[in-house]
């Protein structure tokens, strides 16, 4: 069975850019426009990967990570979260919350795989 | 792996328009209102977004634009620096500037000319810190050293995510020579172990080329609590503990050491310690989908229908008295398919108008006039090609408002009304149709210097009479243009009948009322969408033809007596005392052999711009809705056609282009101005 994705992100561009690289990598990949889409997309599946944005509507990053956390499904999945140099602060919330690990935009997909191998079997 | 990123360009492009989009919106907003956190932040967040996706796509004219805009906008957003009405126009002119940058990078033109000085003027506003200038190269020592690696992961390690035993994969891929050895002692009895918390810790001794960091880099995600702590063995200086490390060095790591660990930076320079709050925004479940295969969809739907009709006729043909049922629901169900598929392709107009708001700021502020620009029904939905295609002659009939229409606060004091002027956009449905109004209450059309102007054109005879109506269509004609003097705002004398073209190439019409010194009202109407039309199938000689609905009035039979010649002007007749021309279609579309003449059997009366004209058929076969096949496409433009579509039986049959027919049949006779298009 294939590897399960969850890639959020508000921005099309990057959500897909994401998903397409994990999807070559293997993964079949869910898709959340925003934490609270994402929330609704995943309840009862197994997920291997999360990866997240972090400054977005309606949900953002921290509290999707808080609350995937919280779902039995989701103790220890890996979650990644994609933040800006501009956001240092955000990255200490983020592992408060549980992120696993963070990528820094811009990043380019093979520097994407490389942080996923780190955290991913 | 090699991931080509062109193919999320064009996804990035149209996101980027949208961000800009809202950028502009919020910034007006800012400029009315003063200072709001919430727009703040939607602006910002705008910005951020941008920056984050075109570093990300390579797109560095605009990634390198937006961080400085973005810095700028930080500040503002913590409050350090206030907006005023100067950095408004700051910002907004750096809204276009990225609106052109990205147009240039999607067009390969060339980039706005101010981008250099805008970028300028923003980094005056908010100089950057040099702190990031220092970016310090590690390089690995290239001899081996011995390291000792203590790993005692937190209790709660797998809480975030982390598996330790990659970790330990990872280290010994770096390493020359790796032992290591478990230490096991912390775990429990089975009565008090808790499955889900780490017991076990690690030792590990390691000979590698890589130096310290790259080492600790591996551990970059691990909590501070887990952190191991790396010494050198037989080096005096030991190394400091990691712990304090992460804290206090804040330089980025090299590029070089290991790609795809290290290139991940771990800690970036703090250049600025905002906060970024969530924004909250109506989020719109979208899918976004290429055009291209959207309308080949809507195309194959279209052809389904037409494949269901097929059967249909078969079915009748072979089975004339039985209905069958399956059919009757099928044909249901591919019906409100087709609806369904057209209406994938609407959006609301509200985007074009909310780009009216900027023009009609600049312009009044440029030419010193107050307006306010009001707007109703911005949800109105509407064919995205429309969509995409009205915004020109919308813009170009927005500036002529605030032009020529709205007074200066003098004039208007003088004229007895409140110094600032109003425009109103409007949008709403109307029958089959999809109207806008744009409304001022200016000084209105002055119907005589209309007229003089186009005498003075040539554009009518000076023995002309003509109606109101008809004098103020006069502004729709070509070269004709009602400015004093040629302005860098009103266009160079291209004025109201390139927006007429515009809007008739949308199979589209328009018209103007005005009430001097009250105001000015043109009124657009177009199609609400350009995949489909309502149309009347008729018969001449063997052909089979399809009127567009919208323009037919009525059908007649006329009597003998009620044709008449007029000598040099063709045909007309005589409908209810009115004269209207009469088009013999069958000669004008070649279809009669040997000048055998037609019968007066039926006229078709259509209206065109309010004027009226009949066209001969010979049979009226019924009214049906046909899904509009380009011609251009696969054959040419013909006059007096607006394309094809396949009939029920499979047969082709020709739509006509009322205003197309009517203006190359009547150039001589009819006015000018009043030709308009049909549909």
């Amino acid at each position: 069975m294939s590897k399960m994705a969850l890639v959020v992100d508000d921005s099309t561009s990057m959500r897909q850019m994401v998903a397409f690289t994990l999807q070559s990598a293997g993964f079949t990949v869910i898709e959340g426009a925003d934490g609270k889409d994402a929330l609704g997309k995943v309840s009862g599946k197994a997920v291997n990967l999360v990866v997240t944005d972090l400054n977005m509507p309606v949900m953002d990053g921290i509290s999707l990570i808080r609350e995937l956390r919280k779902l039995p499904n989701f103790k220890f999945t890996p979650i990644l979260m994609l933040t800006t140099e501009s956001q240092d602060t955000k990255k200490q919330e983020g592992k408060a919350a549980g992120a696993t690990g963070w990528l820094v935009k811009p990043f380019n997909p093979e520097q994407l795989l490389g942080v996923v191998a780190k955290v991913v079997h | 792996m090699q991931i080509d990123l062109n193919r999320f360009r064009a996804a990035f492009f149209e996101e980027a328009s949208e961000h800009l989009q809202n950028m502009e919106a919020s910034l007006l907003q800012l400029e009315t209102q003063g200072s709001d956190q919430e727009l703040l932040n939607t602006i910002f967040r705008a910005a951020h977004s941008i920056k984050g996706a075109s570093a990300t796509f390579g797109i560095d004219s605009v990634a390198k634009f937006t961080h400085v805009l973005e810095n700028l906008l930080d500040r503002m957003r913590e409050g350090t620096i206030l907006p005023n009405g100067e950095l408004c126009e700051l910002l907004l002119k750096s809204t276009d500037v990225l609106s052109g940058l990205i147009q240039s990078e999607r067009t390969q033109c060339d980039p706005p000319e101010q981008t250099a000085d805008v970028l300028r003027r923003l980094e005056a506003y908010s100089p950057e810190s040099h702190a990031k200038a220092a970016v310090v190269a590690r390089h690995d020592d290239s001899t081996l050293k011995s390291y000792d690696i203590r790993f005692r992961p937190s209790r709660d390690f797998f809480h975030s995510g982390q598996n330790p035993l990659l970790l330990l994969e990872e280290v010994k891929s770096l390493c020359k020579t790796f032992e290591i050895v478990a230490n096991t002692s912390e775990i429990p009895s089975l009565a008090e172990l808790d499955p889900e918390s780490c017991y076990v810790t690690w030792t590990i001794t390691v000979q590698t080329e890589r130096s310290v960091d790259a080492l600790r880099d591996v551990f970059m995600f691990v909590d501070d609590a887990s952190q191991p702590v790396i010494n050198e063995i037989g080096s005096a200086t030991k190394t400091v503990p990691e712990l304090a490390t992460t804290v206090a060095n804040p330089e980025p790591p090299t590029q070089s050491a290991s790609p795809g660990v290290t290139a991940i930076s771990a800690q970036v320079p703090e250049r600025r310690s905002g906060e970024d709050r969530r924004v909250e925004q109506v989020s719109r479940e979208t899918v976004r989908v290429d055009r291209e295969r959207l309308d080949k969809m809507i195309n194959q739907i279209g052809e389904l229908v037409i494949g269901t009709s097929m059967v249909e006729q078969d079915w009748s043909r072979v089975h004339p008295d039985m209905e069958s049922t399956a059919l009757v629901q099928l044909g249901k169900i591919v019906r409100d398919l087709q609806e369904m598929s057209l209406s994938l392709r609407m959006v609301p107009i509200a985007a074009t108008f909310q780009k009216m708001t900027r023009i009609v700021r600049d312009l009044s502020h440029r030419l010193g006039r107050q307006v306010r620009l009001d707007m109703e029904g911005e949800d109105t939905e509407l064919d995205k090609t429309v969509v995409d295609q009205i915004g020109d002659p919308l813009l170009h009939m927005v500036r002529n408002s605030v032009d020529h229409g709205i007074e200066s606060p003098e004039e208007r004091i003088a004229a007895g009304k409140s110094p600032e002027g109003r425009i109103c956009l409007k949008a709403y449905h109307q029958g089959g149709n999809f109207i806008i109004e744009i409304e001022d209450d200016g000084r209105g059309l002055d119907r005589d210097r209309i007229l003089r102007k186009a005498i003075e054109r040539g554009l009518v005879a000076e023995s002309e009479t003509l109606s109101e109506d008809q004098i103020f269509a006069l502004i729709f004609a070509p070269g004709f243009s009602t400015a004093e003097a040629v302005t860098d705002i009103s266009g160079r004398g291209v004025g109201m009948d390139v927006v007429r073209r515009n809007v008739e190439a949308l199979q589209g019409s328009i018209s103007v009322r005005s009430v001097k010194g009250q105001g000015c009202r043109v009124i657009v109407r177009l199609p609400l969408t350009l995949a489909i039309l309502d149309g009347l199938l008729v018969r001449v000689a063997t052909e089979s033809y399809v009127i567009p609905l919208l323009s037919v009035v009525e059908s007649i039979k006329p009597g003998s007596s009620d044709v008449r010649s007029i000598l040099g002007r063709g045909e007309v007749i005589s409908l209810r005392g009115e004269i209207v021309p009469l088009l013999r279609l069958d000669s004008m579309l070649s279809l009669r052999a040997g000048g055998t003449k037609q019968q007066e059997s039926l006229l078709v009366i259509v209206e065109d711009q309010g004027r009226k004209y009949s066209l001969a058929v010979d049979e009226l076969l019924g009214q049906q809705q046909v899904v509009i096949k380009n011609l251009e496409t696969n054959f040419q433009k013909v006059p007096g056609v607006a394309g094809a579509t396949i009939l029920g039986d499979g047969r082709v049959a020709l739509i006509l282009d009322i205003n197309g027919l009517c203006s190359t049949t009547l150039r001589t006779s009819a006015a000018p101005a009043t030709s308009g298009a049909a549909v």
